[in-house]
Parts: structure tokens; C-alpha cells; sequence
């Protein structure tokens, strides 16, 4: 017995040991090679700490993160998500620090245009957000825009389109052809928040759409352009353009599958332009969806996930260091050759084709200030309702009358 | 043929065809662990060759050395607490007089029932607030809790099925409870314990929801939840390496099945009609 | 028989004696009784997890109640129930009919292979047929091979089969375990009820009626709390197949105390879902045993 005592309590004790010079990362799985990158340069720079970062992917990352947090030995720092869902409770619950004094320190405040990093702010108690203090941070921008099969595209005799109704037209065409038009990892739900976002982004007012994920209570859902990208949803799916099997596809598979060739059009975001690139080369392009009647572009997007600093870090400074490098000039072509699209302006030029097109996307999104973050982020309750509305929209289910009306219901909580 | 051998017949066909139905994931599965890595196969087709690739991929991939070697240490630790405990007890139940013995041992039926999926809120919070989320005891002492009703009456089954007269003749020559249990029933035991091992080792191993709740380390994750975040994961969408990374953590238990099958089956079968 | 005379010793009742029984209800009382108090009092309250605990009496449950959401996944549960019990239960029972006299060879094997998907967890099951039934998985594969394209769609993501594609993998995963079960019983039976009942006349029909199912009351009771309680619980399976999808239309309540606990913050809401579900499992087992109970 002495011994299982003995066992148990070296257990505890293993499983319990820090060090002091470590700093440790908990991030989504989608920004490895950003931090690898990044690690290996930070330590160089800072001998004597070593940096542990693990990830999880973004199903099992999103279900955890708070808890993990929570917890008495958090992660120092650590990805959150824009909204109440996730940076709302770490704040209310004073689970992560306001960055404040590092942006004043480091100057981040003055990379970007004024107004532009409204996502990371929050009142102190975490009622408010959109104003306030600023709670994350992150260099990388995230849109969703169009990714297209180009030899495909040219085969169906079509061109990058100008205006949603020409987008429409080339989805009819591809499905004539015996085409998949678009490819969608919808088994998961969340890649349909991006599909959504774009074509809403295509239709209504993007004031309007940012107005209402700030404060769901005040802002009216229901209105009649929505109403019309919900229809429009529902007949695009009612049409098969996303295929018969999309629900049972999960977004890696979808991802691959489009690599592979199928589909000719994929709705994502601009995270996916390495891979992408890595498996198609000349053959993948992007643009910007363009709005009904093609006067603007439209899609969601913001900046990457913020990091967050936790309340019960040992060494908040020495995090918020590593933050200061991956927010710093050095860096930005760092991110350019790990192929994401910093938020700030590269020296380099894009090192692909690809990434050139997307950087050219995104920069119409900002030109257009069209950029509409992301749908879930308006509630608490909004992941789980816009997903699974979104998956009964595309598998015929529901009505797009109903699936607004849920929406709007779910605006109120 | 004759009505007898009709009649096997048809059993044969029965068994073959369930034999078929049971094996037909694992085979389907098997096939797409050892294709080509790289190459998605559309599922019909036997494997083009054998290729162990995937299997390296996901053993390196996904820290399954780590996660065994949870697996194993939260397993040995329940295990072998469940039956000293449970043993005990069991032994006062049936063999002791005891005063009250029949309210507590209904007060056991609770456990045996309850769905543990609903206190998991509880231990969680519990452990948090002893500090002891993201560690093995937070697996362990859970899982204790929870086999002890179920290893108490399989055990007391197992005593009472020990002719009387054994411990009698003990007794008389003066021995004590201690001496008795140790000395005269428990050599008598060892096949109910056995069986009793194989089960809790066969429960803790494939222990889920608990462990995807209470640990957050890479390091500490056991088995099955480095396979669930393993499948979840973007960087291995690959059905090839999450079909490889299955077996792996399947492996351990199929290879104790093998070798003990009769012990799982009769713990299953008997240790339920017991009840 | 027992004779007066000889001295039988009778174990004395010694306060020590309780002694033997302290370890594992320290165990039972701090991990099962204790929580499951914990729960039920937190089912009373409204609560994120990091707050203070609001008394709330019986809101929760009410409110549960009244969620379209959290009734419609009780509903799934009972459906399959369907799959992951009476399935399973009819298949074994047939067979052990019709093996009533009958001993074949090789049955440890059939056995042992039979037995095989109760040994593995939940996540390798699931893992494995989430590619059994992907869109370009064996089963859609076989399916096309036949000509049966239409029939072939993506189970697991169609609003319309994506529960019986859940529960037939429970079906799977529980039939060789009746069966074993059931077989083992039949076997005890002794062969003169049979006899007996033949020389009354009765057909293979009123056989398996009178003789069989009479005596296999004891499997019967087991083999329906097993897998009910399972069909009940089932979160493994659930979270790693579909998470509840697609919409909600794969969601039970277990997946929903953990969505509730875990993601949403509404632990008071969990909590008293948690013990809905417990009083649901203590329920359909009484009834259970109440409705198989020895007729006297």
C-alpha cells in the first residue's frame, strides 16, 4: 500500500511540474507551421526558454478551449475565438488579461487603420464587445473567398466571374457539364458558416451584417436581402451544386477531394492557400465574390484567431514577447513564405501564383471594407444553431423562411 | 441429407454470415490501414499491396506511445485498486457478519445502474477544484468509484460459490477473518479474479468521455482520445493513417482477447445473469 | 440433513469487520454518491461553471422540458433503443431456437468472433464505420458495384438515415452478445421440457413460446438492461460517428450534457439533463424487472 501511495503521489507530482522558463502554447492545429516557424526563431533570439506548443484541430480545439483555460495550469497563451461564444466568457470570467500595456508597448495599435482591430475589444467585464480594451491579437488575416479549379473553369468555356448572377451562371453551366460545382466538407458544419458568409456577404449590406454580430440584440436579422441569401442558399443546394453527398463529407476530405479534382469552385478561407497551393499549383486560383449585380465583393473574414494571454500565467511578459515577435515587421515575411496573408504589408513579393491572387482577394475585401467577420460569433448559442440550421438548409430539412426565423430567434438570447 | 445434418447446416450458415457481418468493418478497415499511402482507395477493392507506411505515420504522428503508456498506467492503477477494494468488501458481504449489510449493499445497486455520463459535470469541477484536472489520478480515482459496485457483486457470486464447509473447518482450527481470506479462499478465487481483471482492463482501456473532459496535455492524453483527436485533426486527414491509428489502439485489448477470449465472454455472459 | 449435533461456527459480528468494507465505499461514496448529489443539486441552479451557483428550483428541468431540442434527443434515444436492443434481442432469440438441440463444431469460434466488437472501444468501432458508410466508403462502393446507385448517399450526413445508419451500428456491435447469450441459456434448458412439450404436440412455434422464452427469462432481463442502458447512454459512439448530426437530428441527451456542460456554459442545464437521464435509466430498468419478474 505504501507503495501505491508513494506511486500516486509522483504522479501528481510529474504531471504537475513546470518550469519556469517555459512558455506554453495551446493553439489550433491550423497555425503549426506559423509557430514552428516562429518557435524555432524565438528561441534562437531568447536563449534559456523553450517554448512547448501543442495543437488540436478546430472541432476538438473550439469544444475545449474554455475549459482549458479554466483550469488551474492553463496554457499560457492561447488561440481564442472572436465572440461571446469564447473570448466573451474567458474575459467575463477574467480567464485571459487585456493586452493594453503590450500594445502600448510594442506599438500594435499603430500596424492598422483605426478601428480596424475592433474584434479583439471588450469592455472589462466582458459585456461590450467591439469597443474597450484590447483582449487579443493576431498578424494574420483570414478571408473567405472563391478558390477555382482553373483548367476546369477554362474547359467549361468560362471566366472568373464579375457579379454573383455570373457566379450562378457558371455553377448551372459546371452542373451541366457533369460537374460538381462546389465542393463542401459540410459533415462538419462549420465550413457551411463560410459558404453562408459569402453569399450573405453577396447580398446584404456588410455595416449591416457587422452591426448585428456585435450586438445580435439590436440589429435586426430578418431583413429582406438576407432573406434573399437565405433562398438563395436553399436553392443552390435544392439544385445540387454542392453535390448530393456533402453532409457526409468532412472539410479535410473535401479539401483533399478538391486537390484531387473534383469540384470547381471551393468556398473557403484564405488559411487554405498553402495547402491548396502545395497541391495544385498553377492549377488553383481565387477571387473575391463578387455582390449581386457585381458592384462590390462580399465575404466573411477577420483577423486570425486571437491569442490570448492567460490571467494564470507565470510569466505574462515573457508571452507577451513571443506575441511582439510574431506581430513584428521581421515576421511578415516569415508568414508571406509559410503561406499565409499577413495583415500588414509584405517587402516580398508572393511567392506563388496562388498566393498572389489571394493577397489580391483579400485586399479587394478590405478596399470594399467588406469584409463581415464570421456568423457564429453573434451568441453564445449562435455555433451551435448556425451549424445546424445551416445543415438542414443544405440537406432540405428546413426552409429558408424557418432557418431565418431561428436565426433571429437565437439574435435575442 | 438428413434432418440432423440440415439443421447444422443451417447453424453454419447463421454463424458464417454473422461471422461475416462482424468481421467485415475490421477487414474493411485493415485493407485501408495497409493501401498505399497517399492514395485514396474507394473502399470495394482489396489493397493494391501491403504497406506499413500509415502505420508509422500514425504511431509517430499521433503520440501513441504516450497514449498507451497513459492507457497503461490510469488501467494498472484501476485495476489493481478496484480488486483489493472490491475484493474486501466482498468477502465482508458474503462471508463476514456484518450489522446493516443489507441497506448498503442496496445502496451499491445505485452504482450499478447509474449512467455515468451524468456526473461527469461533477467530477469535473471536483477535480478542478482539487486541482487534479490534466492528471492521471483524475482518470483513476473516477474509474475506481465506478467499477467498485459491479466487482463487488461479481465477487460476492464468486465467494458464495465457495463451499461453506472450507472456511468452517478454518474457523475451527481458529483462524481469523485475515488468515481465512488470504489463506484459505482466495487461491480459491483466482479464476473469478482473473476474469474480473479482464473485464475492468478491457472498461478502463476504452474509457472515453472522461479522459477527453479532464485531460488537455498531448502528453497525457490516454489511447482512444489520442485516436478521437487523431481523427479530428486537419493535419492527418488521411482515412488511411486514422484507419492505421485505430488498430493501434485496438491492439492491446484484441491481443489480450485473443488470448483470454473465454475469460471475456464468460465475464460478460455469467457476470451479467449473476447480477 | 444438517445434524444438530455438529458445531457449526457462525463469523461473530466484530465492529472490526467494517473494516473490509471501508475502502471501496470511500471510493463509492467519494466518486459515485458524492457526485451524483453534486449533480442533482447543481440541477437546481443556474450556473457557467466559473460563477457563483444560482438557486433556481425546478427552471431547468421545465426548461428543458420544453426545448423542442432536448425532447427530440430523448426521442432519438428511444429509437434506437430499437436498434441497439429488440434488433439484437429477436436475432439472438431466433437463432437460440433453433439451436436447441443442435451442436455444431467450431462454435468457440464463431463465438469469439462473435463476441469481438463487445472487447473494442467505442471510437475504434466508430472510426471504422465512419468509413464504412463515407460517400466513397465499402458499403456505398458495393452498392454502386450492384447498380444500386441511387440507394448509395452519404449515410451518416443524411437527415433521413443517419440515425439508423447510429443504430445499426449499435445492432452490430450487440447482436453477438444476445446471441452468445441466449445460446448459452438454451442449451441449460433441460432437454426433457422439450420433449415433454413435443409429446403434447406442439410445433416449433408454440415450442419456442412455452419452453423457450420461459426459461430464458433470466438472459431476456439481462440482455434488455445491457443494451438499453447502452442505447440510453451512447455518448462515444455519437461524438465520434456524427456529434449529433447532421442539424440535430443524431443528438441524445448525453451528447447534450456535454455540449451543455462543456462548450455552452449552462452547467445547471447540464446537470439537470444529466439527472433526467438517470431517472430515465432507473425507470426503463424497474419497469424492466417489473414486467419479467418471476410470476408466482
Amino acid at each position: 500500500m505504501k507503495k501505491i501511495v508513494f506511486l500516486l503521489s509522483s504522479l501528481i507530482f510529474f504531471s504537475a511540474g513546470i518550469n519556469a522558463e517555459t512558455l506554453r502554447i495551446l493553439a489550433e492545429a491550423g497555425d503549426e507551421g506559423t509557430l514552428t516557424r516562429a518557435i524555432t526563431q524565438f528561441e534562437a533570439a531568447n536563449p534559456g526558454v523553450t517554448v512547448e506548443a501543442s495543437y488540436l484541430g478546430w472541432d476538438d480545439f473550439m469544444a475545449t478551449i474554455k475549459l482549458k483555460m479554466a483550469d488551474n495550469n492553463p496554457p499560457d497563451l492561447a488561440h481564442g475565438n472572436q465572440g461571446f461564444t469564447v473570448d466573451g466568457t474567458l474575459i467575463q470570467n477574467g480567464l485571459v488579461i487585456s493586452l493594453e500595456k503590450y500594445a502600448n508597448q510594442y506599438g500594435w495599435k499603430d500596424l492598422f487603420a483605426e478601428g480596424a482591430l475592433s474584434e479583439f475589444m471588450w469592455s472589462e467585464d466582458g459585456s461590450i464587445w467591439g469597443s474597450g480594451s484590447l483582449y487579443g491579437i493576431n498578424p494574420v488575416a483570414e478571408d473567405v473567398i472563391v478558390f477555382y479549379n482553373k483548367s476546369k473553369l477554362n474547359a467549361l468555356g468560362l471566366s472568373v466571374p464579375n457579379s454573383f448572377e455570373d457566379f450562378e451562371n457558371a455553377l448551372a453551366v459546371s452542373k451541366d457539364a457533369g460537374e460538381l460545382p462546389i465542393i463542401l466538407g459540410g459533415a462538419d458544419g462549420w465550413p457551411i458558416i463560410h459558404v453562408w458568409g459569402i453569399i450573405d456577404g453577396a447580398f446584404v449590406d456588410p455595416n449591416h451584417t457587422r452591426g448585428w454580430i456585435f450586438d445580435p440584440k439590436n440589429f435586426e436579422f430578418n431583413t429582406s436581402s438576407r432573406m434573399d441569401a437565405a433562398k438563395k442558399l436553399d436553392d443552390m443546394a435544392a439544385d445540387g451544386y454542392f453535390g448530393t453527398d456533402s453532409l457526409g463529407i468532412g472539410y479535410d476530405d473535401a479539401n483533399a477531394m478538391f486537390i484531387n479534382g473534383e469540384g470547381v469552385f471551393n468556398l473557403t478561407g484564405t488559411w487554405m492557400t498553402a495547402q491548396l497551393d502545395e497541391g495544385m499549383g498553377e492549377n488553383v486560383g481565387a477571387f473575391a465574390m463578387p455582390t449581386s449585380g457585381g458592384h462590390s465583393v462580399g465575404g466573411g473574414g477577420s483577423f486570425a484567431l486571437p491569442w490570448h494571454i492567460s490571467s494564470k500565467a507565470s510569466n505574462p511578459d515573457l508571452a507577451a514577447k513571443f506575441l511582439a515577435h510574431l506581430m513584428s515587421n521581421d515576421f511578415v515575411d516569415d508568414l508571406m513564405e509559410v503561406g499565409r496573408v499577413p495583415a500588414q504589408a509584405p517587402t516580398i513579393s508572393p511567392t506563388s501564383n496562388l498566393q498572389a491572387e489571394v493577397i489580391a482577394s483579400s485586399n479587394a475585401l478590405v478596399g470594399a471594407n467588406a469584409k463581415t467577420f464570421y456568423t457564429d460569433w453573434a451568441t453564445p448559442g449562435m455555433y451551435d444553431v448556425v451549424t445546424q440550421e445551416l445543415q438542414k438548409l443544405i440537406g432540405g430539412a428546413t426552409s429558408a423562411e424557418e432557418f431565418i426565423s431561428a436565426m433571429a430567434a437565437e439574435s435575442l438570447n | 441429407m438428413n434432418y440432423k445434418n440440415k439443421e447444422k447446416f443451417i447453424a453454419h450458415a447463421i454463424f458464417l454470415t454473422g461471422t461475416i457481418f462482424v468481421l467485415y468493418p475490421f477487414f474493411s478497415i485493415l485493407f485501408l490501414a495497409l493501401s498505399e499511402p497517399g492514395k485514396r482507395i474507394s473502399g470495394f477493392t482489396l489493397p493494391s499491396g501491403i504497406y506499413f507506411d500509415n502505420f508509422i505515420k500514425a504511431w509517430t504522428g499521433g503520440s501513441f506511445n504516450t497514449g498507451l503508456l497513459n492507457s497503461f498506467i490510469v488501467v494498472v492503477f484501476v485495476v489493481l485498486i478496484t480488486l483489493i477494494c472490491a475484493t474486501l468488501a466482498a468477502y465482508a458481504f458474503e462471508k463476514l457478519n456484518i450489522f446493516g449489510i443489507t441497506p448498503l449493499f442496496a445502496l451499491l445497486l445505485i452504482g450499478l445502474v447509474l449512467p455515468y455520463e451524468s456526473i461527469v459535470i461533477s467530477y469535473y469541477y471536483s477535480m478542478r477544484s482539487l486541482g487534479l484536472v490534466n492528471t492521471h489520478l483524475s482518470l483513476i480515482l473516477p474509474q475506481i468509484g465506478l467499477s467498485i459496485p459491479f466487482s463487488i457483486f461479481w465477487l460476492r457470486a464468486s465467494f458464495k460459490s465457495i463451499p461453506k464447509s472450507l472456511s468452517e473447518a478454518a474457523m475451527i482450527e481458529g483462524a481469523g477473518r485475515w488468515v481465512i481470506l488470504i489463506k484459505i479462499l482466495l487461491p480459491q478465487m483466482i479464476p473469478a479474479l482473473l476474469t474480473l481483471t479482464v473485464l475492468l482492463f478491457m472498461w478502463t482501456w476504452n474509457e472515453f468521455l472522461l479522459a477527453l473532459i479532464m485531460i488537455q496535455d498531448e502528453g497525457m492524453r490516454t489511447a482512444p482520445l489520442a485516436l478521437s483527436y487523431f481523427a479530428g485533426n486537419k493535419r492527418y486527414g488521411d482515412p488511411a493513417i486514422t484507419a492505421a491509428a485505430a488498430i493501434w489502439v485496438a491492439l492491446p485489448v484484441l491481443i489480450v482477447y485473443i488470448f483470454l477470449q473465454r475469460r471475456f465472454i464468460s465475464g460478460m455472459v455469467t457476470g451479467a445473469i449473476k447480477e | 440433513m444438517s445434524n444438530k449435533n455438529i458445531y457449526r461456527p457462525q463469523s461473530k459480528f466484530l465492529y472490526s469487520s467494517y473494516l473490509y468494507i471501508i475502502p471501496a465505499f470511500v471510493f463509492y461514496i467519494l466518486f459515485v454518491l458524492f457526485p451524483l448529489g453534486d449533480t442533482l443539486y447543481t440541477s437546481f441552479t443556474e450556473w457557467n461553471g466559473i460563477s457563483e451557483k444560482k438557486w433556481v428550483g425546478l427552471d431547468q428541468y421545465i426548461k428543458n422540458l420544453s426545448d423542442k431540442k432536448i425532447t427530440s434527443s430523448i426521442k432519438h434515444s428511444f429509437i434506437l433503443i430499437i436498434f441497439y436492443s429488440f434488433l439484437p434481442i429477436i436475432i439472438g432469440l431466433l437463432i437460440a431456437g433453433l439451436m436447441i438441440r443442435v451442436k455444431i463444431r467450431g462454435m468457440t469460434t464463431y463465438r469469439a468472433i462473435l463476441f469481438l466488437p463487445q472487447i473494442l472501444s467505442m471510437i475504434v468501432v466508430g472510426i471504422s464505420w465512419r468509413w464504412i458508410y463515407a460517400p466513397k466508403g465499402p458499403l456505398n462502393s458495393g452498392l454502386d458495384f450492384f447498380g444500386l446507385e441511387d440507394v448509395s448517399r452519404a449515410w451518416l450526413g443524411s437527415f433521413d438515415y443517419s440515425l439508423m445508419a447510429v443504430g445499426l451500428i449499435g445492432t452490430w456491435v450487440m447482436f453477438g452478445f444476445t446471441m452468445i447469450l441466449f445460446i448459452a441459456g438454451v442449451q441449460k434448458i433441460p432437454i426433457e421440457l422439450y420433449d415433454a412439450a413435443k409429446v403434447d404436440g406442439a410445433g416449433a412455434i408454440s415450442e419456442f413460446f412455452n419452453v423457450t422464452l420461459p426459461n430464458l427469462r433470466g438472459e431476456i432481463i439481462v440482455a434488455l438492461i445491457f443494451t438499453v442502458t447502452l442505447a440510453l447512454r451512447n455518448f462515444d459512439l455519437i461524438y465520434i460517428t456524427t456529434g449529433g448530426g447532421p442539424g440535430t437530428s443524431t443528438m441524445i441527451p448525453s451528447m447534450f450534457i456535454y455540449k451543455k456542460a462543456f462548450q455552452m456554459g449552462q452547467v445547471g442545464s447540464a446537470s439537470s439533463l444529466g439527472i433526467m437521464l438517470t431517472l430515465m435509466i432507473f425507470t426503463l430498468v424497474s419497469l424492466i424487472l417489473i414486467t419479467f419478474r418471476e410470476r408466482k
